[in-house]
């Protein structure tokens, strides 16, 4: 869930903001680096981005039978990495702030926060973790799509009940964790199962594009 | 898949205030976005939206029927989270019972839901105000003058070129999958999705090094050069500040007027 335009007071506005801006910038610097290696990374960056826009407006089943949307955060976070991710989130959510009225402008910097930098972090380092201990990359996909979503929500949580303490931080945070919980955890393994089966798929498909992008080692490729 | 049929884009490219004056238009927008922030009472935010939306229908001729499925979601979502800070984000003694799990409704609960939804009305409005009068496009160029990082615009330019190229993809996909009996059933639904989304995927990155080629070839060296509409902040005429200063001015003292002025206890009585 996006948190909505008008939804946080004005002092936590900024101070997501402020935080969010940090890790942007260092994603940017990251960007940078990488394009003044070789210019053909733009347009890969730019169809990521796309990828993942796309891969959010798309309709996905749940568990309990409602309709939501796959975060693609998790698979962002494998395939270019959190601080890419961090800046291709900022440009995803701004455009579904401005095209869908999903998210607002003013908590940008919160729903960055959320889905861009602590969602594909944890991510991240589920699946590095995983894969060192030599888990197949289809499950590793599993946990790492269920971890980003979770931990968004959890993310999500924590900037609601900082923003609305009432009676208490402590109080409002497990009133938020145990009401995301029951649309949430479904959501979560609907979208692991999701993008473990896209993951197969690629693997299959077009293993030199994930050798490609350093997600798997050129013998897991085989020989296609 | 749904709203895209009903082209945000075209009447962002045809409708009264297209050519008005984008910095005034983004000036109005952002600065209500945030002084509707610091409302403590629904009165102001709710005349901002009233305000906002008379704009949208009447000023730009936008069609109400294309502004409420716009606005429905948004307001939707604000309308459950008054249900649920009402219930279980208030302190103090209930004003109703439900009569099962001892639930029931708390006046400062009641109060924080509205405020927020009619904060989050308010806010959408004007930031619709923005987006639906202006081609995205064009917000691009103003990116330049606030010195965003030119990386920063050229990804956003190109990922706005791209969403729509692939969502042509995606619906001809989509289509497909539907008439060969595809999301018939929870499996399967699964099992398309995922064909859907890896193939778009594999799509995307195929393209990516075509569009690379076609770029390089016209002598792309890794920066977009734009050519700006030589709109300027400097063509607001000065009635038109007056009028945004007198506005933003008396938005901000009618929120200071009101104050925390709220549905409990004005509206309904303890």
């Amino acid at each position: 869930m996006h948190i909505m335009e008008g939804y946080l007071p004005p002092e936590w506005c900024a101070v997501w903001f402020v935080i969010s801006l940090i890790v942007v910038i260092y994603g940017l610097m990251q960007v940078r680096k990488v394009l003044a290696e070789n210019d053909d990374a733009m347009p890969v960056l730019a169809l990521s981005g796309a990828f993942m826009f796309i891969l959010s407006s798309l309709k996905m089943p749940s568990v309990t039978g409602s309709c939501s949307h796959p975060c693609g955060n998790g698979f962002g976070a494998v395939f270019f990495g959190p601080a890419v991710t961090g800046l291709l989130s900022v440009i995803v959510l701004l455009f579904q702030a401005i095209l869908l009225a999903h998210g607002g402008l003013t908590t940008l910097g919160a729903n960055v926060f959320s889905m861009g930098i602590v969602g594909p972090f944890c991510g991240w380092v589920v699946w590095k973790a995983l894969r060192s201990a030599n888990v197949s990359g289809g499950i590793s996909m599993f946990f790492t799509a269920f971890v980003a979503d979770l931990m968004t929500y959890v993310a999500t949580a924590v900037e609601l009940s900082l923003a609305f303490p009432t009676p208490n931080f402590m109080a409002a945070l497990s009133t938020f964790l145990v009401i995301f919980a029951v649309t949430q955890i479904p959501l979560a393994i609907a979208e692991g199962l999701l993008s473990t089966v896209i993951y197969n798929y690629i693997v299959d498909a077009r293993p030199d594009i994930l050798v490609k992008l350093g997600v798997i080692s050129d013998s897991e490729a085989g020989a296609n | 898949m749904s709203i895209f049929e009903d082209s945000l884009d075209h009447y962002a490219a045809n409708n009264k205030l297209t050519d008005h004056n984008i910095y005034y238009k983004i000036i109005f927008s952002i600065v209500t976005l945030i002084i509707n922030l610091f409302a403590n009472s629904p009165i102001v935010p709710f005349f901002i939206f009233v305000i906002c939306s008379a704009l949208i229908i009447w000023r730009a001729g936008i069609p109400a029927k294309f502004y409420a499925t716009f606005m429905s979601v948004p307001t939707g979502f604000a309308i459950i989270t008054v249900i649920f800070m009402a219930f279980f984000f208030g302190t103090g003694q209930h004003i109703w019972n439900l009569g099962i799990f001892g639930w029931g409704i708390t006046a400062d609960g009641l109060n924080r839901g509205i405020l927020i939804l009619f904060k989050v009305l308010g806010g959408v409005s004007s930031l619709a105000f923005l987006i639906l009068t202006t081609p995205v496009n064009r917000v691009f160029t103003v990116f330049n003058d606030l010195h965003i990082p030119p990386e920063f615009t050229d990804l956003a330019i190109l990922m706005y070129r791209y969403i729509f190229l692939f969502l042509d993809v995606v619906s001809t996909m989509y289509n497909s999958q539907k008439t060969r009996l595809g999301y018939n059933s929870y499996m399967s639904w699964m099992h398309c999705l995922a064909q859907l989304a890896g193939q778009v995927f594999i799509r995307t990155w195929e393209q990516g090094e075509i569009s690379y080629k076609a770029l390089a070839s016209r002598g792309y060296n890794g920066r977009l050069n734009m050519i700006g509409t030589g709109e300027s902040i400097h063509d607001i005429s000065l009635k038109e500040w007056v009028l945004l200063i007198v506005f933003e001015i008396l938005v901000i003292y009618f929120i200071y007027v009101t104050g925390s002025i709220n549905v409990v206890p004005y509206l309904i009585p303890v």
